[in-house]
């Protein structure tokens, strides 16, 4: 099939997922025995107030009719009331999303070099010491719970070294964005606001106080990534084309890239969609520990507060960013392997 | 002159158990034009031979012992960049499972496109094309299949673009390890006829690693049987079917079912073939051989010319049997 | 005629014992249980070899550094880190043990019947589990936990359902491939029924994937129970809990006392590792990549 089709038929398919996926949450949070709105506020709280609020909060109709609301107000947008401040909590995850993407992306970027730096080198040199030692390394890795890692970073750089900070995300005011082309935007994203302002020194802030939190939740991503990239390496390498590409007398150089590598890699795309996953599932905890004001912050605060709506509400929405993420991700590989279209 | 000569050829691999020889000792000369047969069992060390001949044997394996000497020159003391330019265009190889021998995500085209140009950099992408072309219609595929994946085509196709890939630079040699032991009978016949058919055309020298005794009848002017790494018996193809000396050669003729015979039951050498990884006084043949004696379990019988230029390594013809 | 149901099932024991001779990842095993056998003894044997009660407040000077009296120092409520270390590993093990049989007596069964069965079976099953696995799935586990409230079992049953997507996946997928096989096609052309061919045959070789599996998910667990620990979902404040203590530590690593951080945390790294290191070998092991 071609490549139109593929990405047709992949989009849709996304759509009962999505719904299902929205479903879950919605039955976990239903599944409380008791009442949501109850044991958020607790069996002080004077009954008629509660009365009304569960009624501004729609809670007060029957489940399935809840439940179609919930639908209905996703299509919308709509993620909820949230029980804490009664406010909407969609702008709220919204306003916080940005913080996240810049760990994010930052920390998929820390792990995807070291890990299939690592993985490619480690599978050039496969059976020797160095091989074992990057291996083990990497095993180690995977076991370091990315809040210890980060608390030991904080430890050493920020309250030993003081070199780096030791949480948050500016020292001092935020970057407001600039004007492109006429238009004002700001985006959330500190790194690039501050660039669209051609302010250097926020620049500079914004990207210092990234190094920490990005490298813990970089490092604790890339063991996937070395794992992978050096296993479909080897098997690459091992494969009989590339021998025959040898026999042909193409340069090393060549064989390595345009064999190798280009068929060796090809996964690793799937991976950092698959990953990207329990990227967001680290943010959470890595946010906490650097005081980082984005959606895992958010969730955490939902959590001591009850507020199971929020929580809701900014669960869905990483599904459904996951769910986005994957579908690019493999639409792009489909791109890059004709083999797939089927 | 000799287009190829080799002697004392030893690789070995390095495992788990220990230095596992897969190739003991192998000399043979090959001339131009002549096509010579190597034929064993699996695991005999015939692949790895081949292998050998372009110095790409893989890790954990190497060459520990012996020379190369095509067109004189050793190939195992060239240096990197000469044997790269050595490799497709004065001596080639073609494998045994076309399926896994293209590059999946490259186009056939440019599978041609870039061996012209590993070798002669400033050659133009249209002369390219069509020189690719051109063998490709000599092999009976449509130029149209260029711009077609390899997991596009049958087996049998593959194959073939295989061929055209390895003759697309004229080399003087061409090695095909088991070229047509994954596709069925009849592309099988295709293929051999091919490879007889270029021969001629290109003047080509050619070394047939396969186990099947039958397809070297057609195509080969002398025969190297193969055991247990070492080569046994090596004579002209007529020779070794007049007369096998070796035993073992003389029961892989009996293995060849014959319409004709009488016999209703299929013939087999009990026995299994020897474990390299340790090392094996005397003949390795001798677990199975139905002539062994004492000295075969002791001495390592060598090639020696038995019969105007029929060699054997068997110490049944050194006179004295004890 | 030799009997091709004669799949490749090695007694667990014959087996470990020639563990050392595959290399690297042989000795990754042989690591790994080590490590898990020293830390699984040391905190079964907990109340017997801590030489101060790990719960007692006050049993030395606050924040103190190491010492003598006390090896790791001692944390912010004066309690003794050594002490803790030993004893803080059972609410973690039970967790992940507990998560562990979860996922394998849920996703294993349902993985076997999605892979065997008919599309009508297979097709909604997947698609659940597809969503499943597509998931965060730190963030659902947070969501479950939020919702279940504390307690050993529940954090279990968190952990457990973001897993099982794995299991059923890797089994599903097994199955699929060896339901073709001729071994199966043997016991079938014999008469072997379908419970006969699935737990008879095919199951036992898909029981090496399902090791690998189980030991990297153990590892997962591990890592996972501390991170629900550290947001506040934990299991019971009370008890000696190594999660708990590099969540309370953050104030004392802040001030400099970087001991009540860095013990709990070792300690966690070491279980986790212990099972990845038996995972990691295990699967180069049973699948080797030296092709000679």
């Amino acid at each position: 099939m071609s490549l139109k089709s593929y990405i047709i038929t992949r989009a849709l398919i996304t759509i009962p997922t999505v719904l299902l996926l929205v479903t879950i949450v919605f039955l976990i949070v239903r599944v409380l025995p008791g009442d949501p709105a109850l044991l958020h506020f607790g069996k002080q709280v004077n009954p008629t107030a509660l009365a009304s609020v569960r009624h501004s909060l729609g809670l007060d109709v029957p489940i399935y009719v809840q439940y179609y609301n919930y639908i209905i107000g996703l299509f919308h947008g709509n993620l909820g009331i949230a029980f804490s401040n009664e406010e909407p909590v969609t702008p709220q995850v919204l306003s916080a999303f940005p913080a996240t993407l810049e760990l994010s992306i930052g920390s998929m970027f820390v792990a995807v070099l070291v890990g299939v730096l690592l993985g490619v080198r480690s599978s050039r040199r496969y059976g020797s010491l160095e091989d074992k030692i990057i291996r083990t390394f990497g095993a180690i890795i995977y076991s370091i719970p990315v809040f210890f890692l980060g608390l030991i970073f904080i430890a050493v750089f920020a309250a030993y070294f003081h070199i780096l900070p030791s949480g948050g995300r500016m020292s001092v005011l935020i970057p407001t964005g600039g004007t492109v082309f006429g238009v004002h935007i700001q985006t959330g994203l500190y790194t690039v606001d501050s660039l669209l302002a051609g302010n250097l020194g926020e620049f500079a802030d914004a990207v210092w106080h990234l190094i920490l939190p990005c490298t813990a939740l970089g490092l604790y991503i890339s063991a996937v990534f070395l794992r992978i990239t050096r296993s479909n390496m080897l098997e690459a390498l091992g494969q009989e084309y590339v021998t025959a590409a040898r026999a042909r007398g193409l340069k090393e150089r060549t064989v390595l890239y345009t064999y190798g590598l280009r068929n060796g890699l090809l996964p690793v795309l799937t991976i950092m969609g698959l990953e990207f996953a329990g990227l967001l599932g680290g943010a959470i905890l890595t946010e906490t520990t650097f005081a980082w004001n984005g959606i895992g912050t958010y969730i955490v605060t939902a959590i001591t507060d009850r507020d199971y709506i929020a929580i809701q509400g900014a669960v869905v929405f990483f599904g459904i960013l996951v769910a986005l993420v994957s579908l690019v991700v493999d639409i792009l590989y489909a791109y890059l392997d004709p083999r797939i279209r089927y | 002159m000799t287009l190829l000569k080799v002697q004392g050829l030893n690789v070995s691999y390095k495992t788990l158990k220990g230095e596992l020889k897969a190739v003991q000792g192998v000399d043979f000369e090959l001339e131009q034009q002549e096509t010579l047969g190597i034929v064993g069992e699996s695991a005999c060390g015939k692949s790895t031979l081949g292998l050998a001949l372009l110095n790409l044997v893989p890790p954990p394996g190497r060459v520990t012992h012996g020379r190369i000497l095509l067109e004189g020159e050793d190939i195992l003391s060239l240096d990197n960049e000469r044997l790269r330019r050595t490799r497709g265009k004065v001596v080639s190889m073609i494998f045994q499972d076309p399926m896994t021998s293209l590059n999946p995500v490259k186009k056939i085209g440019e599978h041609f496109v870039e061996a012209i140009r590993a070798h002669n950099p400033r050659a133009g992408r249209g002369e390219a094309v069509e020189k690719a072309g051109k063998i490709l219609g000599e092999l009976g595929i449509s130029p149209d299949r260029m711009a077609d994946y390899p997991h596009q085509l049958s087996g049998g196709m593959k194959q073939r673009i295989m061929i055209g890939l390895s003759l697309i630079l004229d080399p003087k040699l061409l090695i095909a390890d088991e070229p047509t032991t994954s596709l069925d009978v009849v592309i099988e016949a295709q293929i051999l006829d091919l490879l007889h058919q270029l021969k001629s055309s290109l003047k080509l020298s050619m070394i047939l690693i396969t186990h099947n005794l039958g397809i070297v009848a057609e195509v080969a002017d002398k025969i190297a049987i193969m055991y247990g790494g070492e080569i046994y018996e090596l004579a002209e193809t007529k020779a070794i079917f007049k007369k096998p000396l070796f035993p073992y050669t003389q029961l892989l003729l009996k293995l060849v079912p014959n319409i004709a015979s009488e016999s209703t039951s299929l013939e087999w050498i009990p026995g299994s073939p020897p474990d390299l990884s340790y090392p094996i006084p005397g003949c390795k043949f001798a677990a199975r051989c139905p002539f062994v004696f004492d000295r075969c379990r002791k001495e390592r019988p060598s090639l020696r010319n038995i019969e105007s230029g029929h060699r054997a390594a068997c110490h049944l013809y050194d006179g004295d049997r004890k | 005629m030799k009997k091709e149901s004669d799949s490749r099932i090695r007694p667990a024991i014959n087996f470990f014992f020639t563990l050392p001779k595959f290399g690297t990842g042989g000795m990754m095993v042989v690591i790994g249980v080590a490590i898990v056998i020293i830390l699984v003894a040391m905190t079964i044997l907990s109340p017997f070899i801590t030489p101060h009660s790990p719960i007692q407040l006050s049993v030395g000077p606050a924040d103190a550094a190491p010492s003598l009296s006390f090896p790791m120092g001692t944390n912010r409520l004066g309690q003794d880190i050594f002490s803790r270390m030993i004893a803080g590993g059972s609410t973690m093990m039970e967790v992940a043990g507990l998560a562990v049989a979860i996922c394998f007596l849920i996703g294993v069964p349902l993985g076997l019947l999605a892979g065997y069965s008919r599309r009508l079976i297979d097709s909604p099953l997947s698609l659940l589990m597809d969503s499943l696995y597509a998931f965060p799935g730190l963030v659902l586990a947070i969501a479950i936990a939020a919702v279940l409230g504390r307690g050993v079992v529940n954090l279990a049953i968190a952990i457990a359902v973001v897993y099982i997507p794995t299991y059923f996946r890797v089994v599903r997928s097994q199955v699929l491939t060896m339901k073709e096989m001729p071994f199966v096609e043997a016991v079938k052309v014999e008469g072997g029924g379908t419970l006969n061919i699935l737990f008879k045959q095919i199951f036992p070789n898909v029981l090496a994937s399902v090791a690998v599996i189980a030991s990297i998910n153990v590892a997962d667990a591990v890592i996972t129970e501390a991170g629900l620990t550290y947001i506040g979902l934990g299991v019971n404040a009370a008890l000696p809990d190594w999660g708990f203590d590099i969540y309370y530590g953050y104030q004392s690593l802040l001030a400099g006392a970087w001991w009540t951080v860095l013990f709990p945390g070792l300690m966690v790294v070491l279980l986790a590792g212990g099972f990845t290191f038996i995972g990691e070998g295990l699967s180069e092991v049973l699948n080797p990549r030296l092709r000679r």
